[in-house]
């Protein structure tokens, strides 16, 4: 018997491609006009290869769209048999094994898709050589790419086909999977964002990830997105990821489908336990979404401090969510008096989940390390304060300590967020991460803080035990630049002869091995500059006698670092001391003007006797 | 043959078809009757080799059914609800089921459009009366020359001309081919016509399968009129079906052959008795009768 052995039924295949000929003849006109008419249309006149390639190259990012819109549509066109009763019996009476009549309609589909996408590149391939500007890697890269993105939709089509009973349905779960990654991320990160205390929202990897899971997003990213990701893969490369996992989706598909049980057809779901998933997806999706929705339109559009109203109305959308999943699976409105367990085990969770969430049962608030399980931490500053943002401070398990002071701080006293009532305060974003070996804690705190108050304390003493320790051995001092800058406005500058620079690099290192302050490599040798800094600006000649800065070096400039006001104010001194003698030369111009090709600073100068007395 | 052992079969956890044990001869045919509910159609879906049986074994010749495609190939199956391809005619559905199909018989499909002169094979099947969708299944499932045909509720929708026709052709491929039919209807009149062998389902296990020779000649209708006005008090040994009383004259439906229920019967020394057959309609209604919950039985009776 012709169908005993086989596992494809050319009759059934046939039959297929015939009975759907509109839907393949309207994807094989699209791409004829897209592809050979307009390139005819675009090129004729200048025709080039180099042209065509990338005109065939900008169609790759593109296509993604339209075949994940065809896809389903063939799937649920040669799977017929899966949403009705009658043609379920019809199939099922047939001398053919079910994988026999999977693999027919599961090829009768694929030929659908990918048939017409041939026949236009053999036939775009003429129009190139008729053109003479032929770019046939392209065109068949396109190819390529077309049958592996057409493979892994339509094997996503095809199992949520075989998932579903309905081809509504089906088409439905297609699309609602495409997103609800995506969706389900950004809620959670706005929900953990807005009600748990010091939640670092999701990182890079975690959206990467949604992205790879949002195939429709991913695959329409264009090739600078692609490779700027976290995990750098080519189109093609990504193309085929895509087509790996359409394969195991096939095989998926190919399992359930030996499994369906006809009588399903016209079922919602076809599979007893994805009705249990289903009913939880639901539930979860529509209960999240839906309560935050709520929320915004009868409380506030700002969801912090509406812990309890949030888990009223997720808890009311998890319910009404509960009911409408298990209408569409019963097809039937009168769920309620039946199924309330359910409707009432939703809503209860939801409530446990944001009230463990917005009281902090789990601890993640209140949570901070022990300075002896931290290897190492690291701490960003950053805010509309006066003194300057501070990326990637570190510190290691001794210098930790200052860290967690400050971290306890603002656990424990929870900063207000609000508009400041007077301009004494300033906002301030915290993000500090701990590297515990095995386990790495991120927290994330915007605050106000008070301008003198304990917290700037903290603040301050923190920053200074994370700044780099000064490299003794590393600085190589000779004529250069000393400018200043400090709190309180005052600033200068003045050249430094070989003898001078010493001095100043000798202060420097005794201010460090003191504890008075650190370096702050964040300026060095940049153009930025800080508000309370001292920069040294080491010079070199060239050999036609001009000079240039070839090192400089920040640090921070306070009232504690005795020894540089102390050089500062004796150079300051010098410095009169020269300048009135000058003076009193006749050919002596007043004040001495740095070379122009140097880098000099911008502002008068200021007595430093004062700072020179500072304890 | 055909023998289904202990099927069980469940619906949503409701038990549809429980320990199904049946029978069907080869050549045979076999009216399956029911009530409905009782799960004619379930069977026959199985028999098709649609569903999947959750316990038990269907075979066919001793070969299982379900997913053999060398046994479904000697099957046909008229369903209750037809299907076909959308717009596809009688002559597209002959060119499919040519294709899958291997004993379709293309001179029979010839020979068969003068039985079916009403039926335009061209014309699209959906677009077609019911009954000559009804007759345009029948030309295509006899030209499979199936050893097996399954027909549920076959010629509901038909003319009473082309019933008889219908029939005609099915009764001579069971005599010329040896064709085993097994058939389910509410019209137990035309099933007593045609049938020789008799399942009653009910509640989705079988109650009575026998011939339909034996059926009859184990329940008799017997009409009696007693000395009193009054019947006496039969003994229990007596399977009394069903008794009823219209003036003088008690029609009592009695468990046995008709000899030997008269002779128990004498006894009561009746003024006037007589043994009449009882049709399959009303073997079907008093087998039914005895079950508790069928609710048919007053309002028939």
């Amino acid at each position: 018997m012709r169908c005993e052995t086989s596992f494809f039924s050319l009759t059934l295949f046939k039959k297929e491609l015939t009975r759907y000929w509109p839907l393949w003849g309207v994807w094989l006109a699209g791409w004829i006009l897209v592809l050979p008419v307009g390139l005819w249309n675009s090129q004729r006149w200048n025709g080039s290869a180099s042209v065509m390639a990338a005109d065939v190259k900008t169609l790759l990012v593109g296509t993604g769209p339209f075949i994940a819109m065809i896809a389903p549509l063939a799937a649920v066109c040669v799977f017929f048999y899966l949403f009705k009763p009658a043609a379920a019996n019809f199939v099922g009476a047939l001398p053919l094994r079910r994988e026999g009549a999977f693999a027919t309609a599961f090829c009768a589909g694929y030929v659908m898709l990918v048939g017409p996408l041939v026949a236009v590149t053999l036939l775009t391939l003429l129009v190139e050589l008729v053109l003479g500007a032929v770019a046939a890697g392209s065109l068949f890269t396109l190819l390529g790419g077309c049958l592996l993105q057409s493979f892994f939709w339509f094997s996503f089509a095809t199992l949520c086909c075989v998932i579903s009973g309905n081809g509504v349905a089906a088409v439905c779960f297609y699309g609602i999977f495409n997103g609800v990654v995506m969706v389900m991320t950004a809620l959670l990160d706005e929900v953990l964002g807005s009600f748990l205390y010091g939640f670092d929202r999701f990182g890079q990897q975690v959206w990467e990830v949604a992205e790879w899971f949002t195939p429709i997003y991913k695959m329409s990213t264009s090739d600078r997105e692609l490779a700027g990701a976290l995990t750098p893969v080519g189109r093609m490369e990504m193309l085929w990821v895509y087509a790996a996992v359409g394969f195991l989706m096939f095989l998926a598909a190919l399992g359930l489908h030996h499994i369906r049980r006809a009588e399903r057809a016209g079922d919602l779901i076809a599979f007893v336990p994805v009705r249990w998933l289903f009913l939880v997806s639901v539930t979860l999706c529509g209960g999240l979404s839906l309560g935050l929705l709520l929320l915004v339109i009868i409380f506030d559009a700002r969801m912090e401090n509406h812990g309890a109203p949030l888990a009223g109305c997720c808890a009311v959308a998890a319910a009404v969510s509960w009911y409408v999943a298990e209408m569409l699976l019963h097809k039937s409105f009168k769920v309620f008096r039946k199924h309330w367990k359910g409707a009432a085990v939703g809503a209860l969770c939801f409530v446990v989940a944001i009230c463990a969430i917005d009281m902090d049962w789990i601890g993640f608030t209140t949570w901070i390390p022990a300075p002896q399980r931290v290897e190492r931490a690291t701490l960003t500053l950053t805010g509309d304060f006066d003194w300057p943002a501070r990326e990637g401070l570190e510190y290691d398990s001794q210098s930790v300590s200052s860290l967690i002071d400050l971290h306890r701080y603002v656990a424990q006293h929870h900063p207000d967020s609000s508009t400041p009532a007077d301009t004494d305060s300033y906002y301030v974003g915290m993000d500090l991460t701990y590297d515990m070996g095995l386990t790495t804690q991120r927290r994330t705190y915007y605050f106000l803080c008070p301008e003198g108050s304990e917290l700037e304390a903290l603040m301050e003493t923190a920053q200074v035990a994370g700044l780099p320790q000064v490299d003794v051995d590393a600085s190589n001092p000779r004529e250069g630049y000393v400018s200043w800058r400090r709190e309180d406005e005052t600033e200068g500058w003045d050249e430094l002869d070989p003898a001078q620079a010493e001095r100043a690099w000798k202060a420097v290192v005794e201010d460090f091995q003191a504890g008075r302050y650190r370096s702050d490599p964040q300026y060095n040798n940049s153009y930025q500059s800080r508000d309370d800094a001292i920069e040294l600006i080491w010079l070199k000649r060239d050999e036609r006698g001009y000079s240039y800065a070839e090192d400089t070096h920040t640090y921070q400039c306070s009232p504690k670092t005795t020894s540089m006001n102390r050089f500062l104010a004796e150079l300051q001194a010098e410095k009169a001391q020269e300048s009135q003698e000058e003076d009193a030369a006749p050919d002596t111009e007043a004040g001495d003007v740095p070379p122009s090709d140097t880098p000099v600073p911008q502002g008068a100068e200021v007595p430093l006797a004062e700072a020179a007395d500072t304890p | 043959m055909i023998k289904v052992s202990k099927v069980d079969k469940y619906f949503d956890g409701f038990h549809c078809l429980k320990e199904l044990t049946m029978t069907v001869p080869t050549g045979a045919i076999y009216g399956l009757v029911g009530p409905n509910g009782a799960g004619k159609s379930t069977i026959l879906r199985h028999l098709s080799g649609v569903y999947r049986p959750d316990a038990g074994e269907i075979t066919l010749d001793g070969e299982e059914l379900f997913e053999n495609p060398a046994v479904k190939g000697k099957v046909a199956c008229i369903p209750d609800e037809l299907y076909c391809f959308t717009s596809a005619s009688t002559r597209d559905m002959m060119r499919f089921y040519r294709g899958i199909y291997p004993n379709f018989d293309m001179e029979r499909y010839n020979a068969l459009r003068e039985a079916f002169p009403e039926v335009d094979e061209r014309r699209p099947i959906r677009r077609l009366s019911k009954g000559m969708q009804k007759q345009s299944a029948f030309w295509l499932a006899l030209c499979r020359r199936p050893q097996v045909l399954l027909l549920d509720e076959p010629v509901d929708g038909l003319d009473p001309v082309m019933r008889r026709q219908v029939w005609s052709l099915m009764l001579r491929d069971v005599a010329e081919y040896g064709t085993t039919v097994l058939v389910s209807s509410h019209n137990l009149r035309e099933l007593e016509d045609v049938c020789d062998h008799v399942g009653i389902l009910s509640h989705g296990s079988m109650m009575i399968e026998r011939s339909l020779k034996d059926l009859q000649g184990n329940v008799v209708k017997m009409q009696v009129v007693f000395q009193e006005r009054e019947a006496p008090q039969f003994p229990e040994e007596m399977e009394i079906l069903h008794i009823s009383q219209v003036g003088r004259i008690h029609t009592i439906i009695i468990r046995g052959t008709a000899e030997e229920v008269t002779n128990r019967l004498a006894v009561y020394s009746p003024i006037l008795m007589e043994a009449l057959p009882l049709s399959l309609e009303e073997i079907f209604i008093y087998e039914l009768g005895g079950e508790q919950d069928y609710a048919v039985r007053d309002i028939i009776l």
